[in-house]
Parts: structure tokens; C-alpha cells; sequence
């Protein structure tokens, strides 16, 4: 039989075997799992979602009703409609109003001048036709759609490409 | 002087043990978050830059597979397909790719086809008793692609008699 273990001063190290043989008894042992690859998995899905995601937005619709004129149709009567067209800039976006430039620098801005033109038809179903040149990018577009829309104009057309 | 007797663990000198439980948990709540707030491509929505107005006044609509028997639903998708703050080109990012209707593409300006999806939907939605006039045609497009992309489909649209059309927006206050 082996001798004990002894520290560099010559006593006897307390080791498991010596608190065996002393009859020192042990907690029985925990129940733990490997969770080496757990953790590997784990953080290989968190680098697939972090180099891959792409959050989510809420998106909803802005609903329109549309008139005969320059695209999709609904019928019925049109009755004076304002024109607003949408010029690129090169920077961003110029409006011209019944033909005539606006010097509109927000959104808001332009939200004003609609709802005020929408105002001074005195309750009239009024239509509006946005034109928009073909170089416009489609933000623009969906912005003056947004801010007729919120000007409470009832039929909102979009005009034909030339 | 009493001799110190330094007690030794029983395990192996250099075997050092962590505790990765809350590394565990906090791995797995970020997975979880991950998991939740990704944007997932589907048929029907393809994976776009939308455009948040000012003061958006876009209502919400649920998704869901089978959702829109009663609209029809076009995307479409800009060559430039990386998120618009990362976009370096604007001239590839106003070019449109193609346009998509439940994951079908359709080549840009091929509005024959646009036509004939849209009648083939709108019978569709008639026979399972929804109103004719109900139908709707959703624009769903890249914020960045000029409106020489999306006319076609409003051409599409009035060819084939449907007297509605939504514009899809992000919600929210935005603005540029």
C-alpha cells in the first residue's frame, strides 16, 4: 500500500483518500450536465441573429379612394380637381401647386397648404391628382399620398406617366 | 510558532471551473429577442425599405398566411437590397428589381402580366363571396425607386377595374 501524501513539513495532507479512510463522508455529488455545447449552439445562433437581423417595423396602409382621372378608376363625379405635382430636386423634392411652385420645406408645410386649399371648398367633394415626374423616389410620393390623405381630401388620383 | 498547514483541494492544480449558468440565461434571452424582433421575408411581404410619413397615418393590418384573399398585394423591390442607411449608390437604389406578388416575380414593366394576375385575384376573392368592389390593390415599394416603377401598376390596376389602391408606410411620426 502506497504511503499518504505529506505536506513539505512531513504532516499528513488531507486529501480525498485520507477523509475516506477517516470516515468523512462526501456530499453526494450534483447533477450537472454538459453544457459546453449548449453554449456553443447558443452562441452560434446569437451570431447568426445578430450578423443577420433585420428588425421588424410596424408597417400598416394608408387606404385611398381614387378618381378617373390618370390611373386607377372608382367612378363618379369629379369635381374641380387641384393638381400637386412633384418635382425631383436633386436633394429632395419641389412641389408645385395648380401649376404654380410652392416653396414648401416639411412635410408639414404641405400638409397645410392642402388641408387650407381643402378648407376653401366649403365642404365640396373635392379630388386631388398627385403627379409625380418619373424620377421621383417613392418616399415622396407616399408622403404627399400621407399628407392628402390627413388634409381629409376624399378621392386622391395619381397622374399617368408622360 | 504554530506551523501553517494549508489545506489542498482535491482536485487537480489548474482545473478551474465557471459558473455559466447566467451566461447560459443571458445568451438565451438574447437569443429570444433576436428571434422576436426579426423581420422574417414571406411570400406575400418581401423583405423592403419602407417609408414612415410625417405624422403617418397608416392603420395597421394583421399579417398572416391566407390574410388577403380580398386585396392584392405588390412589392416591389429595389437592386439595391441592402438596408437604405448602408445604401452608397442612389442611382442603383431608385432602379427597381423586379416587382413580386406572393413571392412570384414579375419582370418590371410587363403589364400584361400585372393585368392578368390582378383579374385572375379579383375572380378569385368574387368566388369566395367577397364584393367586387371591395378589391384592393396594395403598393407595397421600395422608398428609394422612382415613380416611372410604380406607375405601371396603377395602369395595371385601372385595366383591370379595381376601383381601390392602398399605399403601404411604416407607422409612427418619421418624416424626412
Amino acid at each position: 500500500m502506497a504511503a499518504a501524501p505529506q505536506t513539505p513539513n512531513g504532516q499528513e495532507a488531507v486529501t480525498a483518500r485520507s477523509r475516506k479512510a477517516r470516515g468523512i463522508k462526501y456530499p453526494k455529488p450534483k447533477f450537472a450536465p454538459n453544457v459546453v455545447p449548449l453554449v456553443d449552439v447558443m452562441f452560434m445562433l446569437l451570431l447568426f441573429f445578430i450578423l443577420g437581423t433585420r428588425f421588424r417595423q410596424e408597417e400598416g396602409i394608408i387606404p385611398g379612394t381614387l378618381p378617373a382621372i390618370g390611373g386607377v378608376s372608382s367612378g363618379g363625379p369629379v369635381f374641380e380637381p387641384r393638381m400637386l405635382t412633384l418635382r425631383n430636386s436633386g436633394t429632395g423634392v419641389s412641389y408645385e401647386l395648380q401649376g404654380a411652385a410652392v416653396g414648401l420645406s416639411s412635410p408639414e408645410e404641405l400638409y397645410l397648404q392642402l388641408a387650407s386649399m381643402h378648407k376653401a371648398t366649403a365642404g365640396a367633394e373635392v379630388s386631388i391628382i398627385i403627379k409625380p415626374l418619373p424620377s421621383v423616389p417613392w418616399g415622396y410620393v407616399v408622403e404627399a399620398f400621407n399628407q392628402a390623405v390627413r388634409a381629409k381630401f376624399d378621392k386622391i388620383g395619381f397622374a399617368a406617366v408622360e | 510558532m504554530p506551523k501553517t498547514v494549508f489545506k489542498l483541494s482535491d482536485q487537480p492544480a489548474g482545473d478551474i471551473s465557471f459558473n455559466v449558468v447566467p451566461l447560459v440565461d443571458v445568451t438565451v434571452m438574447l437569443v429570444m429577442f433576436f428571434i422576436l424582433t426579426t423581420e422574417v421575408a414571406s411570400k406575400t411581404y418581401a423583405v423592403l425599405e419602407l417609408y414612415r410619413p410625417h405624422q403617418s397615418i397608416a392603420v395597421k393590418v394583421e399579417k398572416g398566411v391566407g390574410d388577403t384573399p380580398n386585396r392584392v398585394i405588390v412589392n416591389i423591390l429595389s437592386k439595391d437590397a441592402t438596408p437604405s442607411a448602408n445604401r452608397q449608390d442612389p442611382t442603383l437604389a431608385a432602379e427597381a428589381k423586379e416587382y413580386q406578388i406572393d413571392g412570384q416575380p414579375i419582370m418590371i414593366g410587363d403589364k400584361e402580366t400585372l393585368v392578368r394576375t390582378f383579374r385572375a385575384r379579383k375572380a378569385d376573392a368574387k368566388s369566395l363571396k367577397f364584393k367586387e368592389e371591395d378589391f384592393s390593390v396594395e403598393i407595397r415599394g421600395d422608398k428609394d425607386v422612382n415613380y416611372m416603377y410604380v406607375a405601371p401598376i396603377l395602369r395595371a390596376a385601372a385595366e383591370a377595374d379595381i376601383a381601390k389602391m392602398n399605399i403601404t408606410a411604416l407607422q409612427g411620426a418619421g418624416g424626412v
